[in-house]
């Protein structure tokens, strides 16, 4: 990983607009954020201000209205979309708040699937994926499928999966928003750990204040602008 | 240990090669009985290798499918097989008996006594060791399939069940249609088309069915596979075996014939075991490892119902009925296989078993009978929804009861009569009871009074299941396309026979090429010669045409078309062949025809309910006689029966008819005899005109039209006369029927007639003038080439050629056009269940949404998404149309075997059918590609969904 080189992450004036019967609906309205290599920033706001918008745009999940996405100082937004999609396999995680994990397959199976994606042998995905799992501590839950696990073990094994192609950064969407408190605990435990040991970057999107307190860096969103700092706010 | 096998499996399918060989090649048929032999006892050596290294909890089920298959052997094994069977059967029934699985031991019981039988029957009637053969088949079947449905422990039972009672009833009313007279012919073939249909969708469902299960099974070890596969490959092995028959037919001995199933058996099985295989390790290389392999996979396994509706009716009843006993709720028991068994049993034995008292109806209905009301008593008994799915095969065994009966039913005892009847109503009556329980019980639970044992707040929950299994919506899509290409193959199959046996009449009654010359034909029969040493030709013989009038004392025809042909050669022995009554030889030697009075009147000859063709010839209880041309002259019935020999006409004519030298040669005794019973008759009734008369030969509706028969006098009336004192008058002339033909032809069989080339001449006035050339070819499908080659050959200068086919251009085409309309119309039943491709994917697509966005959000590219929806339609139009072609195929060989017998308005006696290989494969291809075609909109639909949406849809 090289530490000198500039930002890994830069989002630059970022716009993104819905039409809704002809009207232009405007949810970003100009963003500007920058990560480097390894850090961890969270996002906080209210429902509807265009947070998860924000991640998906800056996760490549949706091309900008305007304004640009570098990775590395490049624009990932001139490639098309299956060189997008190569991109997002091999360098972005994704967590989101209902875990997506796919009902038919088995814990190991969702983990190995973005390796198998990326057109990696079938042992290797499969040492990495069991690797994971024993990480996140899911080593007796293999065969296990979505259905047969805990929601905080369905988290852990979407991280997992998320984290299968060693990306460099890890976007996730209110990845507790579903859990009680101490396994929401837990799962952000993990997801420190992981940032400390791996040195992931970590964007988290979450309007959990506790949470977004102990992440150093935190960027409030209002009215589809990033202001910084975290504003107490009375949420319901 | 690996090399062993190696070897005794390369030992193994040397035996097949050399008993194939010995089909090709009759000197080596001698060696099948031993090759068929070795190739049992190598089968045993493999098995016994298996079972040393198979699991132990498999060994069991091992030995067990050895023992059917070796008691199943449809040859006569001088008890040998059914020995062994015996053997393995006892250990497995005592080992599995040991070890609590107590279905397993009753399963080997049961084998214990078949293959005890088998043996029995093997040393007493050797004769009847197919019979036997095909007994324990048909039981190992039955045992196969009840064992697949319980190691399979899928709710879809019911299915199976209805599809063997529905196969059940199609191939009764199959069968019962043979028993049936063609009088009752709308009715039956109404019933037998329901029936078929229903049938037919039942395999349709049991076949996809069984794929699917055995592809989802593929982790099981391979002789489980092979086992599996068995009943798949049952229809297959039988055409081949049949197909083998054929091409060994060379060989009189029934044992060949036989032998042939070996072969063929083996050769299907491996060939299934080796697809598997390959399947298997395709599989096992690119499918783990291929993420849009596997999601497809996971998708078709995984469409999930939720049978709530059902569940909540279950409950219903549940609360309405006793609980007789715990258990009594499963729908197929070892019992229910065992009385199944006894039907089949009862039914391919009945022809055996049978005797003046029981005909063999009256024992097969007994069988079906008895099952019936064992289903009807298990349904009756039933405490769970699955029990009570037992009235459905009950209900079909009933009706199949009932139509066995059915010839009996018409019969004259009035309680016959009722039987069907009774039959039917019996299931009725059962379901009428059941509801009054439910009824009364209801009332006592109104009341109160219902015992606490039965109360439902008691009694378990029935609990509402997710079902993991193969999606039902792309099941159905997949019997759809089962059945379109399934009803492609047959109709097709069918029209194929049709046209082909068309065609064949037509081939055989006219000339393949026709050839003429404006002006007449300048050296008729040099140019025959010529034209008849060409390598392509078989015949070539000159002849003239013309139309005449044809009177009887009774009746006057319409215009019939008049050749005269050379009564010598291979066209008259094609005539010859056709002959009902009568013979060619009469055209040349007329002479022996005049002694003859002319026959009595045609109605007693032709009585209108029985006009079969050995009415014709005026005897009518030796219709056999009729095939023999000559002996049809004997329409005399008043010769008595002790006549001495030497009056009896001509008895040696018959063996060497066809083959007697073209010129008359009159120190034959042949030819004497005739005239000498002649001379006798001319005596004894002097009214017969003994002047020599030209003969000429009719088709038969023609006779039957005109009243006459062989011996007859008929006159012929030319339109165009000579012109008299009193304008233009007909010239007319007498002739005597010397034969009687049949091509099949309606059309020929009315207006064709044939007398010799001198008299046809005199008769049209045309002096020594001869138009036409009528040549058969070896080969129709060269008719244009000949014709190509006659017309550069140097004698070929001013000649008209005519194929067949120019001569029938209406026919051919209008055959041709139906085909091609049957084969739109119905390639719609498969465009029609490709669309229901198409609408359970998109149900697919929708329920998954979110999967798919969530595999793109990781990476998966939009062409990804686009194979794995893909592969689906196309993986389940693949299904589709493999299990349509093996169940087209077996309903070809199934009608082609029994024959369905048509009424004699079609001309033909039994259904036609004609399998051609590239049409089968013309269906294949053609709704391969309309499921690929439907399964690629889907696709694109689901690759094209945005990303962004689908993560919301989720939720």
């Amino acid at each position: 990983m090289n530490a000198d080189s500039g930002p890994l992450l830069e989002v630059q004036a970022l716009a993104k607009s819905y039409f809704h019967l002809g009207r232009e609906v405007p949810v970003l309205k100009g963003v500007d954020v920058t990560l480097a290599s390894g850090e961890m920033l969270a996002v906080v706001g209210k429902s509807g201000v265009g947070k998860s918008t924000f991640l998906h745009v800056a996760g490549t999940l949706d091309r900008p209205s305007s304004g640009k996405v570098l990775y590395e100082g490049s624009d990932v937004f001139e490639r098309p979309d299956d060189e997008l999609a190569r991109f997002r396999n091999r360098h972005l995680g994704f967590v989101f708040q209902f875990h997506h994990l796919l009902p038919e397959f088995n814990a190991l199976e969702n983990v190995m699937m973005p390796a198998l994606l990326g057109r990696m042998a079938l042992p290797e995905a499969t040492r990495r994926a069991t690797t994971l799992l024993d990480q996140v501590g899911l080593s007796h839950r293999l065969t296990h499928r979505p259905g047969e696990l805990s929601g905080g073990e369905q988290q852990r094994v979407a991280i997992a999966r998320a984290l299968v192609m060693q990306p460099r950064i890890l976007f996730a969407d209110e990845p507790t928003g579903n859990l009680d408190e101490r396994t929401s605990e837990d799962v952000h435990e993990l997801l420190f750990r992981l940032n400390r040991e791996l040195g992931i970057g970590l964007v988290i999107v979450t309007h959990s204040f506790a949470l977004a307190r102990r992440i150093g860096r935190c960027l409030h969103m209002r009215d589809g602008r990033m202001e910084p700092g975290i504003e107490e706010s009375p949420a319901p | 240990m690996r090399w062993v096998t190696a070897s005794l499996v390369a030992a193994f399918l040397g035996c097949t090669a050399a008993v194939l060989a010995g089909f090709l090649f009759p000197a080596l048929a001698y060696l099948t009985p031993l090759l068929v032999l070795a190739k049992a006892g190598l089968l045993v050596t493999l098995v016994l290798l298996a079972l040393a290294a198979a699991r132990p909890d498999w060994r069991h089920g091992l030995a067990l499918g050895t023992a059917l298959t070796l008691a199943a052997i449809p040859v006569p094994t001088l008890a040998l097989a059914p020995t062994a069977a015996f053997l393995l059967a006892g250990w497995a029934a005592r080992a599995s008996w040991r070890s609590q699985r107590k279905r397993l031991a009753a399963a080997a019981g049961l084998l214990l006594l078949l293959s005890a039988g088998r043996g029995t029957l093997d040393v007493l009637r050797p004769d009847l060791a197919g019979l036997a053969g095909a007994g324990v088949g048909v039981a190992v079947a039955t045992a196969l399939l009840t064992a697949a449905l319980f190691s399979l422990s899928l709710r879809v039972r019911p299915v199976l069940v209805t599809s063997a009672g529905a196969l059940a009833l199609a191939l009764g009313a199959a069968l019962s249609l043979r028993l049936a007279p063609a009088a009752r012919f709308n009715v039956t073939m109404a019933l037998f088309v329901v029936g078929f249909i229903l049938g037919a969708a039942a395999i349709a469902a049991l076949f996809t069915w069984l794929f699917l299960k055995s592809f989802e099974r593929l982790d099981r070890t391979l002789f489980h596979s092979f086992l599996f596969f068995l009943p798949v490959t049952v229809a297959p092995i039988y055409l081949v075996a049949e197909g083998m028959a054929r091409l060994g037919a060379a060989a009189d001995h029934p044992l060949w014939k036989w032998g042939a199933f070996a072969p063929a058996a083996d050769g299907v099985l491996l060939l299934a075991l080796l697809l598997l295989v390959a399947i298997r390790e395709a599989g096992r290389r690119i499918g783990p490892g291929n993420p849009v392999l596997r999601t497809a996979w996971k998708f078709l396994r995984s469409q999930q119902m939720v049978q709530t509706s059902d569940t909540r009716s279950n409950l219903a009843l549940r609360r309405l009925v006793p609980v007789r006993r715990p258990g009594s709720g499963e729908l197929l028991s070892w019992w229910s296989a065992a009385v199944l068994a006894v039907a089949a049993a009862s039914w391919v034995l009945a022809p055996v078993l049978s005797d003046a008292r029981f005909p063999p109806f009256l024992l097969r209905a007994a069988g079906l009978g008895l099952a019936a009301a064992w289903f009807s008593g298990k349904a009756l008994a039933a405490t769970t929804a699955t029990g009570r799915f037992n009235v459905l095969p009950a209900l079909l065994l009933a009706s199949a009861t009932a139509y066995v009966l059915l010839p009996a039913g018409l019969g004259e005892h009035p309680f016959l009569r009722w039987l069907p009847v009774a039959a039917a109503a019996l299931p009725v009556l059962f379901l009428a009871m059941q509801y009054a329980t439910r009824v009364a019980l209801s009332v006592k639970m109104a009341r109160g009074t219902l015992p606490r044992s039965l109360d439902p707040h008691l009694a378990p929950e029935i609990r509402t299941r997710m079902r993991e299994g193969v999606g039902a919506s792309i099941f159905a899509s997949v019997v759809g396309v089962a059945i379109g290409v399934w009803a492609l193959i047959v109709v097709l199959s069918v029209m194929a026979g049709f046209s082909g046996e068309l065609q064949d009449r037509i081939i055989r009654t006219k000339d393949h090429l026709r050839i003429s010359a404006r002006d007449g034909l300048p050296s008729p029969f040099d140019l025959a010669r010529q034209i008849g040493a060409l390598r392509e030709t078989r015949s070539a013989s000159p002849y003239v045409e013309g139309e005449a009038m044809m009177s009887s004392s009774l009746n006057i025809s319409s215009t019939v078309t008049i050749r005269g042909i050379v009564p010598e050669g291979h066209g008259a022995d094609e005539l010859e062949t056709s002959l009902v009554a009568g013979s060619v030889r009469f055209l040349r030697h007329p002479e022996d025809l005049v002694p003859f009075p002319a026959l009595p009147p045609a109605g007693r000859f032709f009585p209108d309910d029985e006009s079969d063709e050995s009415a014709v010839t005026g005897i009518e209880d030796a219709p056999a006689a009729a095939l023999s041309a000559p002996e049809g002259l004997i329409p005399m019935p008043d010769i008595p029966d002790d006549a001495p020999e030497g009056l009896h006409p001509m008895p040696e004519v018959a063996d060497d008819a066809p083959g007697l030298p073209p010129l008359p040669d009159l120190d034959d005794p042949v030819d004497e005899q005739p005239t000498r019973l002649g001379s006798d008759y001319a005596v004894s009734s002097s009214r017969f005109d003994v002047e020599v008369q030209p003969s000429v030969i009719i088709g038969i509706e023609l006779a039957r039209s005109l009243g006459v028969s062989v011996g007859s006098r008929i006159t012929l009336i030319s339109p165009d006369g000579e012109i008299g004192p009193l304008g233009v008058q007909p010239r007319a002339r007498s002739f005597h029927v010397a034969g009687i033909f049949s091509t099949g032809m309606y059309e020929y069989d009315l207006k064709l007639a044939y007398t010799t080339l001198p008299e046809a001449q005199r008769f049209f006035d045309l002096g020594d003038r001869i138009d036409l050339i009528d040549v058969r070819l070896h080969d129709l499908a060269q008719a244009d080439r000949v014709r190509e080659q006659l017309l550069a050959a140097d004698f070929g200068k001013g000649l008209e050629i005519q194929t067949l086919q120019e001569m029938n251009r209406n026919l051919f085409s209008a055959l041709k056009l139906e085909r091609i309309v049957m084969f739109v119309v119905l390639g719609f039943i498969i465009l029609i269940a490709s669309f229901n491709i198409v609408a359970s994917l998109l149900i697919l697509i929708w329920k998954r949404t979110g999967t798919i966005a969530i595999l793109r959000t990781m990476g998966a590219v939009r062409s990804d998404v686009l194979r794995i929806f893909f592969l689906l339609g196309a993986a389940s139009g693949l299904f589709g149309i493999a299990s349509g072609v093996i169940m087209g195929l077996s309903s070809c060989g199934v009608i082609r075997h029994l024959g369905i017998t048509l009424p004699r308005e079609y001309y033909i006696r039994s259904l036609p059918v004609h399998v051609e290989g590239s049409q089968v494969l013309l269906v294949a291809v053609a709704a391969l590609l309309i499921t690929v075609g439907a399964a690629l909109y889907p696709g694109r639909l689901a690759a094209r969904i945005e990303l962004v949406q689908g993560l919301k849809d989720e939720r």
